[in-house]
């Protein structure tokens, strides 16, 4: 028989919480207007991109520095139409936002500091108010783990 | 199809392709020359490409790497554009004149039917039961089809009563309403499910408490189930009843739920909405609960074009569903009436085609599993592919044939493959999306399967529905198969 155990507070419920917060943060991020994705080389910008193309038919856009295959990696699995620039541009940040302008959209991302569906105030409250036997980084991990499969989701940036 | 707005010059650039691409549903573009000739045609795909490249939004389309236009002469047949689409895997072909200059499209969408996900297919007996109603001018929710039709269901799942109703949802909310369930009552439900099996419970101001599925079937896991009995019942909260999906026409695992559920003595309801014509162990699906419901929704494997039905062994619980069908009247000559109830009874004209269909029942639970296997034979070698599976024990009918793509081995995105087989005409669905994930219960309670990782996310986000009706022939489901195994194989580049 199983032991008594108040599972709202376990990985397993909490990476659930946080799939259902992240998905519903992006869709109303996008009800405010377009965006597009800076890949920076996280698994959470790929995680963005993901759930954003849940939501839209037409192509999404993202933009990444020209020699990230894992950009380019997750622009394909969520059909983005993916521009790049030179690695050798100093702030990288900066020019992808330009991109971004240049096509009418708000550059998101995978940022925890956003703009993006990771600086959400009830993703972040959830993560910050975690129990002491859990790591946000191993549940932000777990969650994406189950919607990019491990390859993408183990990015780090 | 006209293609003006999809023109463009020889100097055209990038982002001038990409505008033209987003204007209208054929996603094609033409580049012409000055005399109006076609020099190539570009697609999203091949943005894409040449994105990937280096080249950027300014750079003219002459940069494009080379590749021959794929044209057909304007008088070509619709049979000609479609062996040139096959032959070349594509979704569109330009049609040009003489001078080779572009006059009209032709895409594959324009020349095949939608093939639809899970279409009625009626048989040759419905319409004639539903003429019986109207010459024996009973065409209001009494009468011989209506007594009839419940008559073979309880033949069919071996229950003792049945009770036709206008939808499953209705049949739900009775099944719930007889168990007296109020505001405050705790109800246990599966979490990956259409939201028609938790509207009921919030009807009644009742709470529910999403249980997790299991990673097999997809179904309520036990494991889950038998988590939140334990705390549930240490604390006295035990819910007053668990409603359990049967996900696709698969069955959940009864033997386990009904074992846990008889244990604390919270009577099961079965939300056998999917799954008519399905078996687990000696009975039907939707045998084994105290109460449980059956759709005749227009996609089910057998239709009513709109209905639903509850079942059960208890001749009390039944007949207090019956009263709350029909506006709960009192036993009088008059009309009086005493607590809050429906108008929820099935039509006497829709039984008939009910008694039509479940005289092809089990043909068409034959028809939807040899859909499935062939899907199986023509997709299961495809790495990171896979199929929801069945319990042991137990017989789906495979209403939905629903594939897994394992992002870590498929390079796309499901949304990516559905999108991809609707520009041709195939209907596919996301799998239901789970209800913790639905705004409607945000904040709802949630019994994980296991205690380091939730399974319906998991699902949701990586899995599609297949066209499965009844009716389509080899050829459709061959089309099919060989379309997602291009996408797969090529990506999506529409």
């Amino acid at each position: 028989m199983s032991k008594n155990i108040d599972s709202a507070n376990t990985k397993g419920a909490i990476t659930a919480r946080l799939i259902s917060l992240l998905d519903d943060a992006t869709r109303r991020l996008m009800a405010e207007g377009p965006l597009g994705v800076a890949l920076t080389g996280s698994g959470r910008d790929a995680a963005v991109l993901g759930f954003m193309s849940l939501y839209q038919t037409a192509p999404l856009r993202s933009y990444a520095a020209s020699d990230d295959t894992f950009a380019r990696d997750a622009a394909i699995r969520f059909g983005a139409l993916h521009q790049t620039v030179n690695t050798q541009k100093t702030d990288m940040q900066t020019e992808l936002a330009t991109m971004a302008k240049r096509d009418g959209l708000q550059l998101v991302s995978g940022s925890f500091e956003g703009p993006g569906p990771f600086a959400d105030d009830q993703v972040r409250a959830l993560l910050a108010d975690l129990p002491d036997n859990l790591d946000a980084e191993e549940i932000v991990q777990s969650a994406l783990t189950a919607f990019l499969g491990k390859a993408l989701a183990l990015q780090n940036g | 199809m006209l293609l003006d707005q999809y023109l463009l010059g020889p100097h055209a650039k990038l982002h001038e392709a990409i505008s033209a691409l987003e204007k209208g549903p054929v996603k094609l573009c033409v580049v012409v020359d000055q005399q109006g000739k076609v020099i190539r045609t570009i697609t999203n795909g091949d943005i894409r490409r040449a994105l990937l490249q280096g080249l950027d939004l300014d750079s003219p389309l002459s940069d494009f790497s080379g590749q021959r236009p794929i044209l057909l002469p304007e008088n070509a047949t619709d049979a000609d554009a479609l062996s040139k689409l096959d032959e070349h895997s594509i979704d569109v072909v330009v049609l040009v004149d003489e001078e080779g200059r572009p006059t009209r499209f032709i895409d594959r969408l324009s020349l095949s039917k939608m093939l639809y996900l899970s279409p009625p297919h009626m048989g040759n007996g419905e319409a004639g039961y539903v003429q019986l109603a109207f010459e024996e001018n009973y065409v209001a929710p009494a009468g011989s089809n209506l007594t009839a039709f419940e008559s073979a269901l309880c033949a069919f799942s071996g229950r003792k009563h049945a009770l036709a109703v206008s939808s499953g949802t209705a049949g739900l909310h009775l099944a719930l309403r007889v168990l007296d369930i109020e505001a405050g009552d705790r109800v246990y439900v599966s979490d990956l499910t259409f939201v028609a099996s938790v509207q009921p419970i919030l009807y009644e101001r009742a709470i529910p408490v999403l249980i997790d599925a299991e990673p097999v079937t997809w179904n309520m896991s036990p494991q889950a189930l038998e988590r939140a009995l334990v705390r549930d019942a240490a604390a006295g909260t035990l819910p007053k009843a668990i409603v359990v999906v049967h996900l696709y026409g698969q069955s959940a695992d009864m033997d386990a739920i009904m074992a846990l559920a008889n244990r604390y003595e919270v009577p099961v309801i079965e939300d056998a909405a999917e799954s008519l014509g399905a078996t687990y162990g000696n009975l039907a699906s939707g045998a084994h609960g105290l109460l449980s419901v059956y759709s005749f929704n227009g996609n089910k494997i057998i239709t009513t074009s709109g209905g639903g039905a509850l079942m059960s062994d208890r001749a009390d619980l039944m007949t207090r569903a019956q009263k709350l069908a029909t506006q709960g009247r009192d036993n009088a000559e008059h009309y009086q009436h005493s607590e809050i109830a429906y108008n929820y009874r099935m039509s006497n004209v829709l039984a008939g085609i009910g008694r039509g269909q479940l005289e092809v029942l089990n043909e068409r639970v034959a028809a939807r599993r040899a859909i499935y296997d062939r899907y199986v034979e023509g997709l299961g070698d495809i790495s990171g592919l896979g199929f929801q599976a069945e319990c042991a024990n137990s017989q789906g009918n495979r209403w939905l044939t629903v594939i897994s793509l394992d992002p870590d081995q498929v390079p796309i995105h499901v949304y990516q493959l559905m999108r991809a087989l609707r520009n041709i005409g195939v209907e596919t669905r996301p799998a239901w999306k789970p209800m913790q994930m639905q705004p409607l219960l945000a904040g709802a309670e949630f019994e994980p399967h296991s205690l380091d990782e939730p399974v319906g996310a998991a699902v949701f986000l990586r899995t599609l529905c297949l066209p499965s009706g009844s009716a389509m022939s080899e050829k459709e489901q061959d089309s099919v198969i060989a379309s997602i195994r291009s996408v797969l194989s090529e990506g999506y580049a529409s």
